[in-house]
């Protein structure tokens, strides 16, 4: 009886220590907690990173992550059926870069129809990254996300490529049509919205948001974007300078903050909240430089190298836990 | 109680053996219960859901007051989760009598908790892929060590081997990708997505199975209180899916990890026969530590996104897999070797 009752005042000591010790941890805003999601990582690229070129060779020295994705169900309209997006990043001379590559059977660029929806993709990231993980559906009006958007119809929308009526419907013919550069027929145009602008130098948007519903432009357009279909896969390269002036993400050599991604399929008539979302990954921005060499090992000897590793490792453990069990059974 | 004993020592080296009291186990368990339920609800959905409420003062006054109390929660079940693994693995290790068997479980324990502190001090890819190692030979070890036992009957065996399966094809996702970062090699792991996705068949298909297992035996015990719950639980979920403000996506990339890629009702007839048996353990007195072991298992998740919901599986699995069953009321201490209860 006296053991029972010393129990229970031991058991009441030992969560008093840790209700003291979490509200600690909790007043200084830290987490006893190690991320042990998968980890993005921009290494330092010795050559420079041709934005023009998706598919270019430097982007075998950056270690890519395959991120599951899945629909985006929570606000209306609601949709995605994007399977899993590819990422890598680098940077160079002050710059980040972040490719996604995903696959795509058909190259959707053009919105020159209404029943023509674009590809796209975004990255996005926490405004500022802490402890606490904005959502990753558009953020939380105390911790807002900055969003970095491609659409391929800007990209054939942009310079000397913009799309006109004709180029989407060859033969129409129009006798008269009176109200041309006339401001007030144009108010999207004319009020600044930067997707009704006609003189677009980049085909990627830089979006803040704090909540569903508060997507917006940012001030500053800083943001590059440039993407290539080929044989059923998009690559679509991101870049922007590491700090920039501005309420945006920033990085820097040896830090860390957090990258989520979303993919749109304008062949399932995907846009706005329809589409395929992942959780958001770590991104860490090394100083090392990328040689992508694997030690010199093929990939087929690194992959052989991994799964039959992890194959002995799990053997062992199961050769040893049976051992525990039958030895402790017998003793 | 946490107490030493030293007359059994059968060999020379033998470390005094350890025991923990029930009532003192049963304690912290439900503390750490507790607090994972609180982090859950508060952090992982309180806040996340918080999107759809309207933007006031008071509702953002009330949302940040979740999101606070929340941080407190996780802190909480992060220190009893670690302090639960490291006594009932040091109470397992010293409670060995094999040396040999003695050594592997030292030795993962040892590595667990070296790999733990690390990854929390330094957060190096290194040690993150330690402790996920050292996490899943844990797990690894706990499920074997049922499948080797003789007095267990199928069901329980076939539920712990789903939810030890599902957990190693996430580490294998997981620790696949570390793997390659610290080998320095810029391509993707064989088969990441794939064996990732299988895992996450073998989630839904544990639900089936830990009902076969203990709910189907007991559920009678749920009694038409804890089944109406549960059915309405289930119901606002599957029909949520059906309005423009859904929770669905919060609770499950979120929540648990799971990407939803097959038929929603497969997940939702998942979850209502999981729930019915943690419903029906926790009304069965012998079976709390079934319920526990469940319970800690839903919480963690398909997809643990910190270490702390590692331990929470680890810890699961030990229940229900009656490992960590090692607990003697000190009033009647006897110093037998783990005590291994058939977890029917």
């Amino acid at each position: 009886m006296g053991t029972l009752s010393s129990s229970r005042r031991l058991s009441t000591g030992i969560l008093a220590l840790v209700l003291v010790g979490a509200a600690v941890l909790t007043l200084l805003d830290l987490r006893l907690a190690s991320s042990q999601t998968i980890t993005l990582v921009a290494k330092r690229s010795e050559n420079a990173i041709p934005l023009d070129d998706p598919s270019a060779d430097v982007w075998d020295k950056g270690a890519p992550i395959q991120v599951p994705l899945s629909g985006q169900n929570v606000v209306a309209p609601k949709g995605g059926d994007q399977g899993t997006v590819t990422a890598r990043a680098l940077h160079h001379d002050g710059k980040l870069y972040i490719r996604l590559e995903w696959n795509d059977e058909s190259e959707d660029a053009s919105t020159g129809r209404q029943n023509d929806f674009t590809d796209a993709a975004a990255v996005q990231f926490p405004v500022e990254h802490g402890e606490s993980v904005p959502a990753f559906c558009m953020g939380n009006p105390e911790a807002p996300v900055n969003i970095w958007q491609w659409k391929a119809s800007w990209q054939t929308g942009t310079g000397a490529s913009v799309l006109d009526v004709q180029d989407v419907y060859p033969n129409v013919d129009v006798d008269l049509y009176p109200f041309e550069d006339e401001a007030e027929f144009y108010p999207a145009s004319a009020s600044g919205n930067i997707v009704a602008r006609a003189d677009r130098t980049s085909a990627a948007d830089n979006l803040l948001a704090g909540s569903f519903g508060t997507l917006r432009a940012a001030e500053d357009q800083m943001v590059n974007g440039m993407g290539s279909w080929d044989d059923g896969k998009w690559r679509v390269v991101f870049s922007r300078d590491l700090e920039v002036a501005g309420e945006y993400a920033q990085f820097s050599e040896g830090d860390s903050t957090n990258v989520a991604f979303a993919v749109w399929d304008g062949a399932r008539a995907e846009r706005d909240g329809i589409k395929s979302v992942s959780q958001f990954m770590t991104l860490e921005i090394s100083p090392e430089i990328a040689t992508g060499g694997g030690g010199g090992l093929s990939g087929e000897a690194v992959g052989l190298f991994v799964v039959v590793g992890l194959v002995v490792i799990v053997g062992l453990a199961a050769a040893g836990s049976y051992l525990l069990y039958t030895r402790r059974q017998t003793a | 109680m946490l107490s030493p004993t030293v007359s059994r020592m059968s060999y020379k080296w033998q470390l005094p053996r350890l025991s923990v009291s029930e009532t003192l186990l049963r304690q912290v368990v439900l503390g750490l219960v507790v607090a994972a339920l609180l982090e859950i609800v508060l952090l992982r959905l309180t806040t996340r859901i918080g999107v759809h409420v309207p933007r006031s003062e008071l509702a953002g006054d009330g949302l940040q007051a979740a999101s606070f109390v929340g941080s407190f929660a996780f802190n909480s079940a992060s220190i009893l989760a670690i302090v639960l693994t490291v006594l009932l693995l040091l109470v397992m290790t010293t409670q060995v009598r094999d040396r040999v068997a003695r050594f592997v479980l030292a030795a993962i324990s040892g590595a667990l908790m070296i790999s733990l502190a690390m990854s929390l001090v330094t957060g190096g890819a290194a040690w993150d892929g330690a402790f996920g190692l050292a996490a899943t030979l844990a797990v690894l070890m706990l499920g074997v060590t049922l499948m080797a036992r003789k007095d267990v009957r199928t069901s329980p065996r076939v539920a712990v081997a789903l939810v030890v399966g599902a957990y190693l094809c996430y580490q294998y996702y997981s620790l696949s990708h570390i793997a390659y970062r610290l080998l320095d090699y810029a391509a993707l792991p064989p088969l990441g997505i794939d064996v990732l996705r299988w895992g996450e068949v073998l989630v839904v298909l544990a639900g089936a199975a830990v009902f076969w297992a203990w709910g189907r035996p007991r559920w009678r015990l749920a009694g038409r209180v804890g089944i109406a719950l549960v059915v309405g639980f289930v119901a606002v979920v599957g029909l949520s899916t059906m309005t423009p403000s859904s929770t669905t996506s919060i609770l499950a990339l979120w929540t648990t990890g799971m990407s939803f890629f097959l038929p929603s009702p497969v997940y939702l007839l998942s979850l209502a026969l999981y729930l019915v048996t943690v419903v029906a353990c926790f009304r069965d007195k012998d079976a709390f530590w079934l319920g526990t072991g469940l319970l800690l298992l839903l919480v963690a998740g398909y997809m643990p996104e910190a270490t702390y919901h590692h331990l929470l599986i680890i810890l699961g699995v030990g229940f229900l897999a009656g490992t960590f069953n090692i607990v003697e009321e000190a009033s009647e201490r006897t110093p037998a070797p783990i005590s291994v209860h058939a977890p029917n």
